[in-house]
Order: structure tokens, then sequence, then C-alpha cells
């Protein structure tokens, strides 16, 4: 393998690694508008040059394969290599707009950041703000995205992403030389399903999201890792968000998961999740609102009969949106709280969806983010279902409810999946439900408890891959609305009579004991909030056809 | 307004050169030159050193850091693009703004809703200098209070940033960037300062 | 004077397939399909022949990079785009011997082991492409192109691609881009055409008058080409003259004629009597020569270099004593400004700026430094873009301003000779790593020295 030297550090990388890839590897920033981790490279910003020893003139890092004893000088270290990036810095701004107080991207654009790079930026402007070249500005890409081609510089990233990744190839440049600029056929609207994600490529200001349009300077928002519930694929996405608000969602990179994308069903999802209709107090059958400890009193008497002993058969329906942890301790309470029990998840056909594409990208047909973790954690019975279930209470055959539930966040829970649920709980005599939002079909369930939504709990998910991957808590729950794991905790303490430790710590190190598939996990290949754990080879996968041999 | 010029009195100095009790009541009488001189010109010489406030009152700085006025454009929209610098510079974090999308394509940003709470700053004119603008500017205002306990009653917005009487009766203040031409309709007072009193 | 290619070109008859065949036409394909393809391109590399569209690289070691790969096709592309201003040879060529052309289409096709090969003409060449297909319909007829060319059993399909008229299309990947359908983006090499061409196959891109050569070199044999031009420029060389002469035209020349004596004797000397001030000898893309600096130039590869400029495609563009060369300077930016495709950052933002910055000049508006800023823009283009089209821009740039620079200077407002940059700008004087204008040239390359240490 060659071993290259940049800047006096040496790494050996596989043959035809670009020299910008060894550097990022090592960690020396080379500047780049063009190049991107996961489009092909192209080579036209000229940002990323260095000195190549035994090259008369620098070249780009993006392009160049590392040959064997390269010895390469970033721009931090060469004046050739920082005079040349400075000179095609100077070049890409003679155009520029004076915009950044108006430009969304300010605070997080390249070209601000590199302007101000004491290696490479700082010169002196030698160009008259009026002698500048005028493009459209405010030009509306459809519902999703803002193009201003006087931003534009011409790094093709979007391009490339519209023709490569999602395919739908809608922009393209027109014109020439400095009159360049990024259109769409016949200036139409933008259909692409993955359009989000041009503004997440752009470098620079010219296509920002429509959504965070104007919503808040960037540098005000507070950043939280998370994994997008809105299907099985499990895409890493960061939540920005300010004062409690999110402000906006945007892809993480995971080259085993998403890779830099995410789709703008999932990058809108939390829309739902802390939108209009959610349940906000416990509540009871009459309607009247109730205090927590009121609610878990009455819960506890409702699903366990007080003191005098268990009515009968309880019917646990866990959620495949819920996180292992709070799965993992209804389970428990499940198993200390009745002799008699049913355990399950599936509202429809979850298990065989789970990795059910729905296009070539990303998104996937089961719209639960954690459908793998709740067939883990042994909710899913070779026989069940939700119309089982309905057929069986309707018989009598269940004394109490125990539903944990919260709405898919694309798209809208199956009428078929409603219509049994609003049937299970009137068949039910008692019933306690655990939902995020106030839905009719749950209405009238006995007890109603707020349980916080996506966001606004943290614990893990275990994507269709089996990937177990944690997602942080960006906001509080609105009203007395609280995480299902604490609910869970304060049940399970009536029966205990000690109330669990509930720190995400210890729950995923009892949750990697209780689930063989996860032996061998660690709290620690979590807690960067950033990698994802797979379990270990060869014991990912629940014992189905469907999800062996991959 | 020119610096007036004051005599500075070295207590210690005064103090050190006498000896004894008179050493002692020297440094105390040194310390009250200025109280003694101002009573013995108002008593003997019938001149008034103070002013009858708020009836009378004193001329203010061209600089003074009085409460903010939003300027507008010729056709009097707003001049602010909110872009937020001040309320990202603000120490006290006493502005709050919210941005809206406006139809002029030359202009693209507008607050919808723009915010200082008088209540919490501290006027050190950091707002001002920050805006690439001048869309925010200070008055001369300094007599600033509420006969009520509302806690809005200082919390000013768009409506009172622009057009209060107040900006007129005192004029113009802090406004660092003089190189941008100002819309002088809009704001009072804006007869050219002397280079000096803009120094 | 020897003549290869322009032998026939005087009789109009000499596009129709029977007249040229009468005076050898084919001939020269027929020996080729006689050897094997090794054995064209070696004679090919013996003969010395270098690639006349603007590089001069030899043409049969361009040829012996093909590295045929089972199973994948390899393609011949002719550039006939000629799109340098003041180079017109290609379109003579194509207009009075296309058979000559398609000639060495078919010569160079066989020699790579191609069976299809693309001309891609400019669009303004329509009428050109209407004679060439003429003469591929033609020779298809009479068996010597299509299927089994002369009964050798070797097939060729030759095929003509118009352009839509972008000086870009003539930079090779450009052309094999916009051959693809794509917009004339030239590509980064590596990988270089050879390997990874048009539709990612093996191709060579050859110009047309270096295609016109082959067939004189395979009847005659290397040796007798050889035998023509200088030792290490054989042959002879086709010069589009334009501008002050009496009479513009091509005229084909031996390598190593003297060039001012072309303008003299065969191009009739300066227009209406005046002094010759200046010669661009290869196209705009090459260094200008002051009518000092063309006295000893002889027109061959080397002697070219010698004075400091190129042979280029032998588009001369002569400037008599009344020429503004600021205003010619301007034309020519103007030109690069307007042809640059855009694609990278150097010379889509560059070129443009040059020429804005002698727009202002020659209109009398220049600023104080405004020379040295056009020299450090050329310097901040050269060799940082994708292709050539960027380092050709700056070439007239450069020495224009070298070579005249009190012409420019009487332009500017006398004003902003005094006084120093900065105060004109209305900054004050600039601090940083790329500061003040003393510091430049200490930053710059130490090898290639301060981009105008030449001043």
């Amino acid at each position: 393998m060659p071993l290259v030297t940049i800047d006096g550090r040496q790494i050996e990388v596989e043959q035809g690694t670009s020299v910008i890839q060894a550097a990022d590897r090592l960690g020396v920033e080379i500047p780049r508008f063009c190049y991107h981790p996961d489009l092909r490279p192209e080579g036209n910003c000229r940002m990323c040059l260095v000195e190549v020893d035994g090259y008369a003139r620098p070249v780009v890092a993006c392009a160049t394969p590392v040959a064997d004893g390269m010895v390469v000088h970033s721009p931090h270290e060469s004046a050739t290599a920082s005079q040349a990036v400075n000179g095609v810095l100077e070049f890409l701004l003679v155009n520029h707009p004076l915009d950044c107080p108006i430009c969304d991207q300010a605070g997080e654009c390249s070209l601000q950041d590199f302007y101000m790079h004491p290696d490479y930026g700082l010169h002196e402007s030698h160009v008259d703000p009026a002698e500048k070249v005028h493009k459209h500005k405010r030009v509306d890409l459809g519902p999703r995205i803002v193009l201003d081609a006087e931003r534009c510089v011409m790094c093709s990233r979007c391009v490339r992403f519209s023709a490569e990744v999602s395919g739908y190839a809608e922009v393209q440049f027109v014109r020439r030389g400095n009159r360049v600029e990024l259109v769409t056929f016949e200036d139409r609207a933008l259909e692409d399903p993955y359009a989000g994600n041009l503004a997440d490529v752009c470098p620079v200001g010219a296509l920002t999201s429509r959504d965070f349009r104007f919503k808040r300077r960037v540098w005000h928002l507070e950043s939280t890792d998370a994994i997008c519930a809105g299907c099985s694929t499990g895409c890493n996405v960061r939540i920005d968000h300010f004062k409690g608000k999110i402000e906006r969602v945007v892809p993480r990179r995971n080259p085993s998961v998403n890779r830099s994308w995410i789709c703008d069903e999932g990058r809108l999802s939390h829309e739902k999740a802390q939108g209009q209709d959610r349940l906000l107090h416990p509540r009871g059958a009459d309607g009247g609102e109730l205090s927590w400890s009121e609610a878990i009193a009455r819960a506890d008497a409702l699903l366990r009969g007080g003191r005098a002993g268990v009515p009968g058969r309880a019917l646990l329906l866990g959620s495949a949106s819920a996180t292992n942890e709070s799965l993992l301790l209804l389970r428990r309470f499940g198993e200390l709280a009745f002799t008699q029990r049913t355990m399950d998840f599936r509202l429809g056909n979850e298990p065989e969806l789970v990795d059910a594409r729905e296009d070539h990208l990303l998104r996937r047909r089961d719209k639960h983010p954690n459908t793998m973790g709740a067939i883990h954690l042994g909710f899913a019975a070779q026989e069940g279902g939700l119309p089982l279930h309905v057929r069986a209470a309707e018989h009598d055959a269940y004394a109490a409810l125990l539903l944990v539930y919260h709405p898919p966040l694309v798209g809208d829970e199956s009428p078929e999946a409603a219509g049994a649920l609003e049937r299970l709980i009137r068949a039910v005599p008692a019933s306690v439900v655990l939902t995020s939002h106030r839905l009719p079909f749950l209405e009238a369930a006995t007890l109603l408890l707020p349980v916080a939504a996506w966001a606004e709990e943290e614990g893990t998910y275990t994507n269709y891959q089996g990937a177990v991957q944690f997602t942080g808590q960006a906001l509080r729950a609105p009203g007395a609305a609280r995480s299902a794991v604490a609910i869970l905790a304060d049940l399970l303490e009536r029966v205990t009579l000690r109330r669990p430790d509930t720190s995400p710590k210890t729950l995923f190190v009892e949750l990697a004991q209780a689930v063989p598939a996860y032996q061998g996990l660690s709290f620690a290949t979590l807690s960067s909030r950033s990698a994802i754990a797979y379990p270990p080879e060869g014991r990912m996968h629940y014992g189905q056809e469907g999800f062996a041999g991959r | 307004m020119a610096r007036k010029d004051s005599r500075v009195v070295d207590v210690r100095a005064a103090a050190d050169a006498k000896g004894g009790v008179l050493r002692d009541a020297a440094g105390t009488l040194a310390g009250m030159e200025v109280t003694l001189r101002n009573m013995v010109r108002a008593t003997v010489g019938r001149e008034h050193v103070t002013i009858q406030y708020p009836e009378q009152r004193k001329p203010y700085s061209r600089r003074f850091r009085g409460v903010h006025v939003l300027t507008r454009r010729a056709d009097g929209t707003l001049k602010c693009t909110a872009c937020y610098l001040c309320e990202t510079v603000c120490p006290a974090q006493c502005i709050s703004i919210d941005a809206q999308e406006v139809e002029d394509p030359g202009i693209e940003k507008a607050p919808s809703r723009y915010e200082i709470d008088l209540t919490r700053c501290i006027f050190c004119g950091f707002c001002v200098e920050a805006c690439p603008e001048e869309a925010l500017i200070m008055s001369r205002e300094y007599d600033l209070v509420s006969d009520s306990r509302d806690p809005q009653a200082l919390r000013y917005g768009i409506e009172r940033l622009t057009q209060r009487p107040e900006i007129a009766a005192y004029g113009a203040g802090f406004r660092p960037h003089m190189e941008y031409p100002l819309v002088e309709s809009q704001i009072p007072g804006q007869e050219e300062p002397s280079p000096e009193e803009t120094r | 004077m020897p003549a290869i290619l322009t032998r026939h070109t005087d009789d109009p008859e000499q596009t129709e397939l029977d007249v040229a065949q009468r005076r050898g036409a084919y001939d020269g394909l027929r020996e080729a399909l006689s050897r094997s393809p090794d054995e064209v391109i070696a004679e090919v590399e013996a003969s010395g022949l270098r690639g006349r569209g603007g590089a001069g690289f030899p043409t049969g070691r361009k040829w012996s990079f093909i590295r045929p790969v089972p199973g994948q096709p390899v393609y011949l592309l002719c550039n006939a785009d000629e799109s340098e201003p003041g180079t017109f040879k290609d379109h003579y060529l194509l207009r009075r011997d296309p058979h000559l052309v398609l000639e060495g289409i078919a010569i160079a096709a066989y020699a790579i082991r191609a069976h299809t090969a693309y001309i891609y003409m400019r669009g303004e060449y329509a009428s050109l492409a209407e004679i060439m297909a003429k003469a591929i319909r033609e020779a298809q007829g009479a068996g010597i192109l299509g299927e089994s060319c002369l009964g050798s059993g070797y097939d060729l399909r030759v095929s003509i691609q118009l352009g839509a008229g972008a000086y870009i299309c003539g930079e090779e990947t450009g052309l094999i881009q916009s051959l693809e359908g794509k917009r004339a983006y030239p590509r980064v090499r590596p990988p270089f055409p050879a390997v990874h061409g048009f539709l990612d196959s093996p191709t060579v891109i050859n110009n047309v008058e270096t295609l016109a050569n082959l067939p004189f070199i395979m009847t005659e044999g290397a040796a007798r080409f050889a035998a023509l031009g200088t030792d290490r420029s054989p042959g002879t060389k086709l010069i589009s003259i334009s501008g002050a002469v009496a009479r513009p035209g091509v005229y084909e020349v031996e390598m190593g004629y003297p060039l001012l004596e072309l303008l003299r004797h065969e191009a009739g000397g300066v227009r209406l009597g005046r002094r010759l001030k200046a010669v661009i000898p290869g196209g705009t893309s090459v260094p200008v020569l002051t009518a000092e600096e063309a006295a000893p130039v002889m027109i061959d590869y080397e002697s070219m270099q010698a004075a400091g400029t190129l042979l280029g495609s032998g588009g001369t563009i002569v400037f008599d004593e009344g020429t503004s060369m600021p205003e010619a300077l301007l034309r020519i930016a103007e030109f690069y400004a307007h042809e640059s495709c855009g694609e990278c950052t150097p010379c889509r933002e560059g070129t443009g700026w040059m020429a804005w910055v002698l727009r202002r000049l020659v209109q009398g508006e220049g600023r104080p430094g405004d020379l040295d800023l056009l020299l450090r823009v050329g310097h901040n283009i050269e060799g940082r873009t994708i292709c050539g089209l960027g380092d050709a821009s700056v070439q007239p740039v450069r020495s224009f301003i070298q070579k005249f620079r009190e012409e420019f200077e009487a332009l500017l407002p006398r004003e902003a000779l005094a006084a120093p940059a900065w105060q004109m700008h209305g900054h004050g004087p600039r601090t940083g790593r790329f500061g003040p204008p003393g510091e430049e040239a200490a930053l710059s390359d130490p090898v290639e020295g301060p981009p105008n240490a030449a001043l």
C-alpha cells in the first residue's frame, strides 16, 4: 500500500486513494468546494491545490491519486500552495455578492471560513462591488429549495448529487465563463424527493432550504445528534434547535447507513412529531386531567387490579417507534407484573416490510425506526399480530391492555391498524395507553398517558440492518409528557418497590445482556453519539429467513 | 460637545505638604475644594450651578448612546434586513428578532418582529456598531422611565423604535458609520455635526 | 517549395473521388493496409511527424499509448473544430481536398485498430460537413471505407459530428464530452483519453492537418518525409496568415522557413507599405513577437520556442504600426472570457476579470496598479486550470503587456500612475499575508520568479 507524507506526517492508504482522502484521514485540513466524500470527484473548484514534491505545478488533491513515497505539502505549510489557493479564493470572490447579512448560509459557509483562514485567506479585495456580474436571485426551485445564482461557486455538487445519487438529474449549468448559471430545465420545480440534500451539499448560500429560510442564524442553533424515526433505515441526522424548537434537521454522514443523505420526508418528520394534537396531560376515561402520581396509581390499579392480584391475561403492545430502552422496561414490567401475559408490537406486517425498499436510495416501506429492536427484544411471537389480538380480546381473552403508541412520522397510520386499535381498546376492560399524540382511535382508553415524542427522549433504535444507533434528546417534552422510560420505571417501581436506574448507560448495559444479538456491544461504542455499533457478525438478525444471510 | 477642562486635585500630595491636625484638615479641605468653590459661587456670586431638571436640560453629545432608533428608507420601509448581527453581538442579550421574507427582490429579508428589552439594555452601542446597514442607531433620549410595572412597558418593538415622539425631541445620537448616507428626513436633529464631535 | 498537403488543392475538381484517385488518393491507405498496424505506427514514428493542432506531440508516440483491451472498442477522433483565432488551415484542407483528410483518418484508424472514427467539426463549418459527407459517401460507395476497406477485411465507419461553436470543444477532452452529448467541460487528467476517452474507451484525437500528412508518409516513406524540414521538426506546415498583410491566406511552407520571409514574399509584405509592429505566430494562445524578435525566427517548433513563443496551430496574425496593442489585446481577452467554459474557477473568473480590467483601461478609466493586477491575475490562472484554455488566455495578456507596456501605461489616467494602489481604491494600506503589493514577489514560486519579474 502506498505510503504518503502530508505536511510531514505519514500515512499508508489503499491504492487509488486520493490525496484529499489521505489528508482527511490524517486530519490535515485541505480547503475544498467541489470535493464531497459521497460524490465522484470533479476537480473543478481548484481550491484543494497542494504542492507535491517533484511536480512543477500545484495539483488538485481531490483528483490526484496517491503514489508510494509521495510528499505532499498543504497550503498550511507550503507558500506555493497557499498562494495558489489564495488566488483561487480571490477568483471565487470576484463575482460573489456581498449578501452575507441576509444569506442563510452565513456562519456555515465555506467561502467565509476559507476567507477567514490565516493560512490562505484574508486577501485585500481588488474588485469594486459595482463591477460584479449579476445573475438571478431568489429563484424558487419548488417547495424545498431556493436558488441564488449569484452566490453559486459552480462546484457542481448539486448537479452531481442530482445525477448520480438521486438520479433525477434536474439541475444543470447553462451559459459559459463567468456567466455560468445553475438552472432547472425550463425553470421547473424540483420533483426530487431528496431535493433537500441539494441545500446540504451546497458549500455556499446558492441553494438554501425553503423550510429553514430566514428562520434563525446558524450560530444561534444548538445541535443534537439523532436518528431519523421516519422509517426503518435509521438515517443519522443532526437536529438543530433553538429555545426548545426544532429549526431544521440535516443529515449526518454515516457511510454504512445513509452516507450523507436523508429524504425530504424524514427531514420534515419533526413537524409531525412536534406538531399539533399532542397529548399534554394524563387523562382518565372521564376526560379529566390527572396528576402523574394519580395517573401512575390508577394505571397500576387498572393493570394489576391493585393488591388483589391479577384478574386475567394482560396484553402488552410495544411500539416499533419506541426506543430499545423503553421496550426493555416494558418487557420487564410484563414479566414481573403478570403471570399470564402476551407481548407483541405488530400493528401490520412490519417484520416483513422492515427491509423492503421504497426507492433505490434510502426510504423503506416500514415506517418505524425500531422494528428490528422490537423483534430482537422478543416482542413478536410467531403467532400474533393486531387482528389476532382484536379477535382474542373480543372473546374476552385479555383483562388488561398496556399500549405504547407513537404515530408514524412519515405518512398516517393505516386505517386498518387504527380501526383495529380502536376495537381492541374498546374490547379490553382496562386499557392504559401511552401516546405522544391525541388520536381519535385511542380516545376510548381507560387511561391516556402523555409520552415524549421523537427528539424528546434519548435511547437506541435498531435499524433494518441490525445496527444499534443512539438517538439524542434535543427538546423537553411538551406539557406534562414524560419519556416512556420514566413512565415505565414508575410502573415497575409499583411492582418491585424499587425504582430501576434509568440512566441511558445502565439501561443499555442491561439491554446488551438481555438481547443475545447485542452481547458484546457496549455503551462506549454508542456514546460517541455519532458512531453506530453493529452487533457482532452472525448474531445480528432475528432467526427468520428473510433476515438471515446479510 | 467639547470636553470640559477640569482641575485634578492630588489629595495625597496636598495632605503630605502639611503636618499635624492642620495637615488632616488641609487634606479634607483640599478634597472638598470643588464643593466649596461651587458653594461660594452659588451663595456669594448668585450663580446657578445646578439646573431645574426636567424643565431645564443640558445639551448632550451627538455621540450620546440613548434609546435606539430603527431607521427607514425613503419609501418608509425598515432598513433593517434582520441579519441578527445586533442580536448576536449584544452582551446583555436584550435584542430579539424574527425574520420574514419580503417581496422586494433587492431586499429579500426584513424583520417581522424586532424587540429591544430596554430594562436589560446596557446602552453599550455594540448593536449599532455591528449593524452593516446603519439600520439601527441611537438617539439622545436618556430619561427612560415607565409608570407601569408591566414588563412589556420598556420592551420596545418596531413601532416604538421607529416612531415615538422622543426621537424628534431628542435627536439622533450614536452613529458610528457616518459613511452610509442616512435618509435625513426620517430622523430629526441630523444637522451635520462638526468633525471633532464625530471623532 | 515542396508541397505535401496542398499539391492538388488548387483544383476545385479535387473534391471528386475519381479526380482525386487519378492523382493517387488512397494509395497511401492501400499501402498501410498491406502492412500490420504496428508497422504503420513504426513508420509514422520514424517520420518524426508531430501533431499540428498546437501541442506538437509526436503522432506515432501518441498512437503507441493505445493498449487495446479485448472487447472494448478503440476510437479515432479527427479534431476539425479549428477554433483557435487566426487559424483556418483545416478549413482549407477540408474544403479543397476532403479525400486527403479521409485517407489520413483511415490510415490512423487502421494503425490504432479503431473501427469507428468521428470527424468532430465546428458548427460554423456546416458547408464543409456537406463536402466531407459527400466524400465519405463516395469513398464508401467505392469500397474504400466501410466494410472491408479496399478489400482488406478491415472495417471502418467514419461519421461527422457538428459542434455548436464553442472554443472549448477543440480541447480534446472537451471534444470527447461534446461528442458524448454532454456539456463540453474538459475532464481532469489522469485518466488520459488514450486509456479512458470517448465512451470510456481508448481514444486518439488527431488534428486534420496531422492526419493529412499520413498518405504522403505511407506512399513516399518516412525517410522522404523526415528529409523535409528540420531535424526535429520534419515535414511542412500550413500557415494561416491574417491581419495587416497584402495577401492573407493559407500557405504551406517547409519547416525551418524564415517567418518574415514568408510574410514579406508569399504574403506580399505589410499592407499599405506600413512597418511591421508585431506577429502572433501560432494563434492567439501563444506569446506575441515584436518585429525585432520575429526577425530571426524560423517556422519550426524549436526556433519558435527559442524566441519565447510557440508554433501552435500556425495561425499567424500580423500587426502593423497603426495597431493599438491594448485594443488588440482587449479583443483577444474578450474572446477568452467569452469562450471560457466556466468549469474551473481560475479560468471562469480570471478571464472575465482580465477582460474587464482591459476594457476599462482601453476606455481610459484605468486604475493605478491595473497592469500589475492583470499580470497577477494571469499568474493565478496559469497552471491551475483543468485544461489549457486558462494558460492560453494568459499568454497574450502577459506578452502584450511585457512587450508593449508603454502603450498600456499611456492609457492610464495621469493621476493613476502617480498614486499607490491602495490610495486610489479608498482602502487603507493592505495588511495580512497577501497584503502589500511588494510582498507578492516574496510569496510566488521561487523557481518561476514573480509574475512580473521580467518587467
